[in-house]
C-alpha cells in the first residue's frame, strides 16, 4: 500500500506497524518522534498501530541548531 | 557576591547559551560545552534524512543540561506551535526557542506571529524563550502572553556581526522585566561581554564558537567574556569624560621647578 513519508510516497507492505517501518528503515525508535495525519503518536503505540493507505507520516529527529 | 540567573523559577548556573548548529563534527559539542561551561543548549528538530546514516544527537550533550529546542523552519504561529509540541515529545523538558522566520534573506523573526505562537504554548505550560526584533512593544506583548525571557536579536543570525541593535536592545534590559539574552550576531567574546555590560541577563552563541577555527578554545574566550561583562555590569562602571583626568596625582612631581 502506498502512504506519505516525510512528504514523499512510500510503498509499504500491508497491516505494517510503526514499529514495523522504524525496523524496514533501520531507524533506532528512541531517536525519532513520529507525527501521523498531523497528530503526535506516543512510543508506547508504535507497536500496536498499523498504518493504513494514504496515511501521511512525518519521522522527525533532534539535530545541531541554534 | 549572590548573582543567579532564574528562568521560569529555574536556577541557570552559566550566562552564556549555546546552539549547537554548524558544528564541523557533534564530536565537537562536548568538550565546547565544557569548555564554555554552558548551561543551556540549543538544538533543532527536522524530517529524518533516508539519505544518510541517523546519529543520535542527544548522546553529545551531557544530562545535567537544559535542554532548549528551536522552532526553527517555522514560517508562522501554527507551525511554531507544532514543532515545539513535537519538541516535547523528545522528553526532553519543557523549554523552547520560538523562532518564527519567513524572511529567507535577513532570516528576521516575525514578531507578531511569535507573540501568538507564545499565548498558546504558554498555556500549555511550555517555557517559551521568544527570539525576536528588539521592539519595545513587541517584547511587551511577548511577556503578557507568557514568555519567560525576551531574546533579541544583536544582528542577523549567523553574520557575526555584533550589537547592531545596541540602543533597542537597551531599552528593552530597561523597560520589560523578564531576563533578556541577547541571540544572534554575536561573534566575537568582545561583543558577548558588550551584551553583558548593558545589563543583558545571558547570550546566546552559536556560529562565532561552531565556525571558528578552535571552537573549544573559542567557547572557553566566550565562556570568560560573559562572566568578565556580567561582573563588570555588576561593579558598577565609572563615568566617561571628554577630557583626560590624570590617574595619578598632578603634586609632588619630581622635577626642578
Amino acid at each position: 500500500m502506498q502512504v506519505k513519508i516525510n512528504g514523499a510516497v512510500a510503498e509499504i507492505p500491508d497491516n505494517h506497524s510503526i514499529d514495523d517501518l522504524l525496523l524496514a528503515r533501520k531507524l533506532p525508535r528512541d531517536i525519532v518522534i513520529i507525527e501521523l495525519n498531523g497528530e503526535i503518536i506516543k512510543r508506547e503505540n508504535w507497536e500496536s498501530l498499523k498504518l493504513n493507505p494514504s496515511d501521511s507520516l512525518e519521522i522527525i529527529r533532534i539535530i545541531g541548531g541554534g | 557576591m549572590e548573582d543567579k540567573l532564574y528562568i521560569a523559577g529555574r536556577q541557570v548556573d552559566s550566562r552564556l547559551f549555546i546552539g549547537t548548529g554548524k558544528f564541523a563534527d557533534y564530536n565537537l559539542i562536548p568538550a565546547v560545552i565544557k569548555a564554555s561551561k554552558a548551561q543551556v543548549v540549543t538544538v533543532a528538530l527536522r524530517r529524518v534524512d533516508f539519505g544518510t546514516p541517523e546519529e543520535n544527537m542527544l548522546k553529545y550533550l551531557p544530562p545535567d543540561i537544559i535542554l532548549m529546542p528551536n522552532t526553527s523552519g517555522a514560517r508562522n504561529a501554527a507551525e511554531a506551535i507544532r514543532i515545539a509540541r513535537i519538541a516535547r515529545e523528545t522528553g526532553c523538558g519543557d523549554w523552547v526557542k520560538i523562532e518564527v522566520i519567513s524572511d529567507q534573506k535577513y532570516l528576521l523573526p516575525d514578531n507578531f506571529e511569535t507573540v501568538k505562537a507564545i499565548e498558546v504554548l504558554a498555556k500549555e505550560g511550555f517555557v517559551v524563550l521568544p527570539y525576536m526584533s528588539p521592539d519595545l512593544m513587541a517584547a511587551k506583548r511577548m511577556a503578557e502572553a507568557g514568555a519567560a525571557a525576551i531574546m533579541p536579536l544583536g544582528s542577523p543570525i549567523g553574520t557575526n556581526r555584533g550589537i547592531k541593535t545596541r540602543e533597542l536592545i537597551q531599552i528593552l534590559i530597561s523597560e520589560i522585566n523578564l531576563p533578556i539574552i541577547v541571540d544572534a550576531g554575536i561573534g566575537r567574546p568582545s561583543e558577548a561581554a558588550e551584551a553583558m555590560e548593558m545589563g543583558a541577563a545571558a547570550v546566546l552563541v552559536n556560529t562565532a564558537i561552531a565556525t571558528a577555527e578552535n571552537p573549544v578554545l573559542m567557547a572557553e574566550a566566550f565562556g570568560q567574556a560573559v562572566e568578565a561583562g556580567r561582573k563588570a555590569y555588576l561593579s558598577g562602571p565609572g563615568s566617561t569624560q571628554r577630557v583626560a583626568e590624570a590617574s595619578s596625582p598632578l603634586t609632588g612631581f619630581l622635577r626642578k621647578e
